[in-house]
């Protein structure tokens, strides 16, 4: 693929939001994929015009019109998620005790984990503002794994390695994902962990894990790779963007 | 139409009302997700931040206080959050924050997060920026850039914004204008160039920079000499 051909296939990626845009364009495992992605890789002009259309991705989104909407199939979907959640809370405490008994003895295991790290964090920090951010982001966290839970196609990944060890819980439909683990070391400043989808031999990354005292996590939907997992693909956790695996799981 | 005000919605949330949710999601969702998209740049993305801002109004409605804000200015700060969070996770330069909510100044990334994270940090924290769409509208980027769409061609500005905006293909706008196909793909292209080259010019010279075309390997660069003829 020569410069021309690389930029133009960005161009028109950027002008196709529908078929993912940009992002779609970059995690295209068909051949022009691969070589659009070998492309950029060893041709920093090319690397940066990429980065000048994802500008212009966000100058255009921020002139969106007044009369963009949410997709009207959007209301049944959030509404049936609030009902998935049961009741809202009458104390001021996120993180009650469910209605309904999750059915697995999995979901059973991240709950606890992640009220074992929310109770440490409360401890630990003793700050009201920093207490409450790590309510609300464990909150998230147990709110997503139950959407997970609930998606009858989900499947959970087992991560072991020298990190110690962690689940990883996707929604095949919804394409959420959520990765936790309670014996990963907190890392020094400037480092994370971060967490990548190797398929076919290639990492995609995925983001990089929060941190809440025993807890480290990520939760969102995924980008970049499409799913559902596949058989033969690996989840791994590692220390820094280039670093080696502490975390790893799948077939 | 409900017309419950939403003091009475949020009350009815805080009881367990799901029909009170319903009647803020039909009020405010669009809204949210408008916000949403234009911080983001995905609708898949702006969607996922709609259902966790209302799933956090649900989980979350005793945190509310009008005293501080109004409902519409909650609903956005917990979108605002939302978004920026998936900037970072994704470990995307949040471009249009960083540059209107530090000033324009060239500051790291993650000063000018913070900057704009200052109203706020979810929906527990209690300062309220004035307005929230101000993380946008703060250096009149979005102005900057609805000029530079009208100032297109018509047919050129039809093709992208039924590109972009209304995602459909080259082949349904094609077939919406009654153009060939051919015709499409030349307005949509002429239409980036053209946009690139107004909003280099037009949105100073830190982000000008950034989006102007990048020249290929021994290509002079923009503006200059035109070369041989």
């Amino acid at each position: 693929m020569d410069h021309a051909e690389a930029r133009e296939r960005l161009a028109d990626a950027l002008l196709a939001p529908r078929d993912g845009g940009l992002e779609s364009a970059l995690a295209d495992p068909s051949a022009t994929g691969v070589e659009l992605r070998a492309h950029l890789a060893a041709c920093a002009p090319c690397s940066r015009e990429l980065d000048a259309l994802r500008a212009i991705g966000a100058l255009l989104a921020t002139a969106a019109p007044d009369s963009l909407a949410a997709p009207p199939s959007l209301r049944e979907r959030v509404m049936a998620a609030v009902g998935e959640t049961g009741a809202p809370a009458a104390a001021p405490i996120p993180l009650r005790p469910r209605r309904r008994l999750l059915p697995l003895v999995a979901a059973m295991a991240a709950v606890v984990v992640l009220v074992a790290g929310l109770a440490g964090g409360l401890a630990l920090v003793g700050q009201r503002q920093e207490a409450d951010r790590q309510v609300a982001e464990l909150g998230d966290l147990m709110a997503a794994t139950q959407a997970i839970l609930a998606d009858p196609a989900f499947v959970r990944i087992d991560l072991a390695g020298p990190g110690g060890s962690g689940s990883v819980l996707i929604g095949s439909s919804s394409g959420r994902l959520v990765a936790f683990s309670s014996t990963l070391p907190a890392l020094p400043a400037g480092l994370r962990y971060e967490c990548f989808i190797e398929r076919g031999g290639v990492r995609t990354w995925i983001g990089w894990m929060h941190w809440s005292p025993d807890l480290a996590y990520w939760s969102g939907p995924v980008s970049g790779i499409a799913l559902p997992w596949r058989p033969g693909d690996r989840f791994l956790v590692t220390e820094g963007r280039d670093g080696v695996p502490v975390l790893v799981g799948g077939s | 139409m409900d017309e419950r005000s939403d003091a009475t919605l949020m009350a009815g949330i805080l009881a367990g009302d799901q029909s009170a949710l319903g009647v803020l999601y039909d009020r405010h969702a669009d809204a949210v997700f408008r916000l949403s998209y234009r911080l983001l740049g995905d609708r898949g993305l702006a969607e996922e931040v709609l259902q966790e801002t209302i799933l956090a109004v649900w989980n979350r409605a005793e945190l509310y206080d009008p005293r501080i804000a109004s409902l519409p200015a909650w609903l956005m700060t917990i979108a605002r959050n939302r978004s920026v969070d998936r900037l970072r996770a994704r470990g995307r330069r949040p471009a249009l924050l960083s540059l209107s909510a530090a000033g324009g100044s060239a500051g790291s990334d993650g000063a000018a997060l913070d900057a704009a994270l200052a109203g706020g940090r979810l929906v527990a924290a209690a300062p309220m920026p004035p307005e929230p769409e101000a993380v946008v509208d703060a250096a009149g980027i979005r102005e900057t850039v609805l000029a530079a769409l009208a100032g297109l061609p018509a047919d050129e500005r039809r093709a992208i914004e039924l590109a972009y905006y209304g995602e459909l293909s080259q082949s349904e706008i094609a077939e919406r204008l009654g153009w060939p196909l051919g015709t499409v793909k030349t307005r949509t292209r002429r239409a980036l160039l053209r946009l690139r080259g107004t909003l280099a010019e037009t949105l100073g010279p830190e982000l000008g920079a950034r989006v102007a075309p990048t020249p290929l390997p021994g290509e002079a660069p923009p503006g200059g000499i035109d070369g041989p003829r």
